[in-house]
């Protein structure tokens, strides 16, 4: 009896040990309270990511993209000279996005940009895509307590610009690649975005109107891409688009892209043209004898072979009898059209231009 | 006889030990505070919420007229960012009244809250007492673009909650 006696009280002791041991150790306390804050953290880490590729890197490629087109825009003008091709285009635009040079140079000292003042602010400086990155990088550590670091090479980006049936005439598409690790103290992710996104082009400098001789018909006058809304065309719709100096899909025109390298063989996805307006460029010179459809204007002898395959137009450049334009105060005084666009305003008609050299 | 009672009373200390550890660990097992976590859930939520949701999905009153007048740009706009948008605009009285109207009836009353970008404070309900032994506080990461040459952030967009 005795013996039963120790032996229960003996087991009892040893069950509460491992109760106690099992349910109530400091590593259970601790786990236990520390799960749910575990998690908070994951999931804290985790909604910063989504942040991160879907809000601050969309935006930060889509700005810092916009102000490296306008910036190879002004380099372009500053040289006088177009580039040699789309691989020079895509060169340049992808170093002066990711560090704001060209050729190792700071591209905002390059295009006379470094000053306080409305038009030479720095361009590029403060907004490359470099600096976009640092900045996330701090400021996760500052104030989620999370590690970022992007550690993609120059060339792992792979920059490309382009524009296709995706993104038509009036925007531009970039592709890059960032690879990134977040870790807070509870987790990592190794990952890699691969971003496609497009842009609109609107109020971006058309390179065409920028070059050399162009800009002498008008020194700090650029012409900025400003899509036309006009759907019926006619005279007046043609006197507006003048006017407004807008653009217009124009397949055998050179896409804005195009317009960097002087390629004008045409775009059927994304060409656009715009009719140069003689008034503010100070060329209302009816000797002119071209098309003021821009890239033939800036390409003599590009859309037509004769000058009296050119037209005036009445109500417009104002034609008089004998096929010669009205007075120089006239809207529009000089311009003509080759007889290949002139289908495309819908002035055809014979009773609405008169060709120009006409007995 | 005598050795009989030793092992009865000390088993019966022994019995007293057991259901004295039973009782306090059932205790320490299913105790909580409540008030702690629903906090937690409050600034999170509110905090997540208001970085997720735009503008465009969003229908108060104020907003509407916001609208109307021009106040809100971007509908894409998530509403955290919408506030820091009228911060960079200095438009302090317009990101009060969206983060009223945004948040209103979200927090119980017997909890006060706050939400700051760049910790300033936007909006803020009773007065925040450093005292209470209780603040959560819930962070995103705000940016925006208002426009083509404008780039704001990264700023931290923060909801505070704490026990009245």
């Amino acid at each position: 009896m005795n013996k039963r006696g120790i032996f229960f009280t003996f087991i009892a002791i040893m069950l509460v040990g491992f109760i106690i041991v099992a349910f109530s150790s400091q590593t259970f306390v601790t786990l236990k309270d520390k799960v749910p804050i575990t998690k908070s953290r994951v999931q804290t880490a985790d909604d910063y990511l989504k942040n991160l590729k879907f809000a601050y890197l969309e935006r930060s490629l889509i700005h810092s993209s916009i102000a490296a087109l306008k910036t190879t825009a002004l380099y372009v003008n500053s040289t006088g000279n177009y580039l040699n091709n789309r691989q020079e285009l895509n060169d340049i635009f992808e170093e002066v996005l990711l560090n704001g040079t060209i050729g190792g140079v700071e591209s905002d000292a390059l295009i006379g940009r470094t000053g306080a003042g409305l038009k030479d602010t720095p361009i590029m400086r403060d907004n490359n895509l470099t600096y976009r990155l640092r900045q996330i990088e701090n400021a996760s550590t500052d104030i989620l307590f999370i590690n970022t670091t992007f550690f993609n090479d120059y060339n792992d980006f792979n920059i490309i610009l382009f524009q296709d049936n995706d993104t038509g005439p009036f925007a531009v598409g970039v592709n890059a690649t960032f690879h990134v690790m977040v870790a807070s103290d509870v987790a990592y992710w190794n990952t890699s975005f691969n971003l496609t996104l497009h842009f609109n082009i609107e109020e971006l400098d058309d390179p065409m109107y920028m070059i050399g001789e162009n800009t002498l018909f008008g020194e700090d006058l650029t012409n900025k891409i400003n899509e036309s809304n006009i759907e019926t065309w006619n005279t007046s719709a043609t006197a507006e688009f003048v006017d407004t100096q807008a653009y217009r899909y124009d397949e055998e025109g050179p896409s804005y892209l195009e317009r960097f390298y002087d390629d004008t063989t045409g775009s059927v996805c994304c060409g656009i043209t715009s009719l140069v307006n003689p008034v503010p460029f100070e060329h209302g010179n009816s000797e002119e004898m071209q098309s003021y459809v821009d890239y033939c204007f800036f390409h003599p002898n590009t859309c037509q072979s004769d000058p009296f395959d050119l037209f005036y137009l009445v109500g417009i450049t104002d034609a008089g009898g004998g096929g010669m334009p009205g007075t120089p105060d006239t809207f529009a005084y000089g311009l003509k059209i080759d007889a290949q666009h002139l289908s495309d305003y819908n002035l055809t008609d014979a009773g609405l231009n008169e060709q120009v050299g006409t007995p | 006889m005598k050795k009989k009672g030793y092992f009865l009373t000390l088993d019966a200390f022994i019995a007293t030990v057991i259901i004295a550890a039973g009782l306090l660990l059932l205790l320490f097992l299913t105790s909580y505070r409540p008030e702690q976590e629903q906090a937690v859930f409050f600034a999170d939520d509110l905090a997540k919420g208001m970085a997720t949701q735009t503008v465009r999905n969003t229908n108060t009153p104020e907003i509407q007229q916001m609208r109307r007048d021009g106040d809100i740009r971007n509908l894409e706009n998530s509403l955290f960012e919408q506030i820091g948008e009228f911060y960079i605009r200095e438009e302090f009285t317009l990101a009060e009244t969206f983060t009223e109207s945004i948040t209103i009836g979200r927090i119980p009353p017997q909890y006060g809250y706050s939400v700051r970008v760049d910790d300033a404070i936007m909006y803020e309900t009773g007065v925040e007492r450093n005292s209470s032994g209780l603040l959560i506080s819930s962070k995103v990461i705000l940016s925006g673009t208002p426009n083509k040459s404008m780039f704001w952030g990264p700023f931290v967009g923060e909801v505070r909650v704490w026990q009245q």
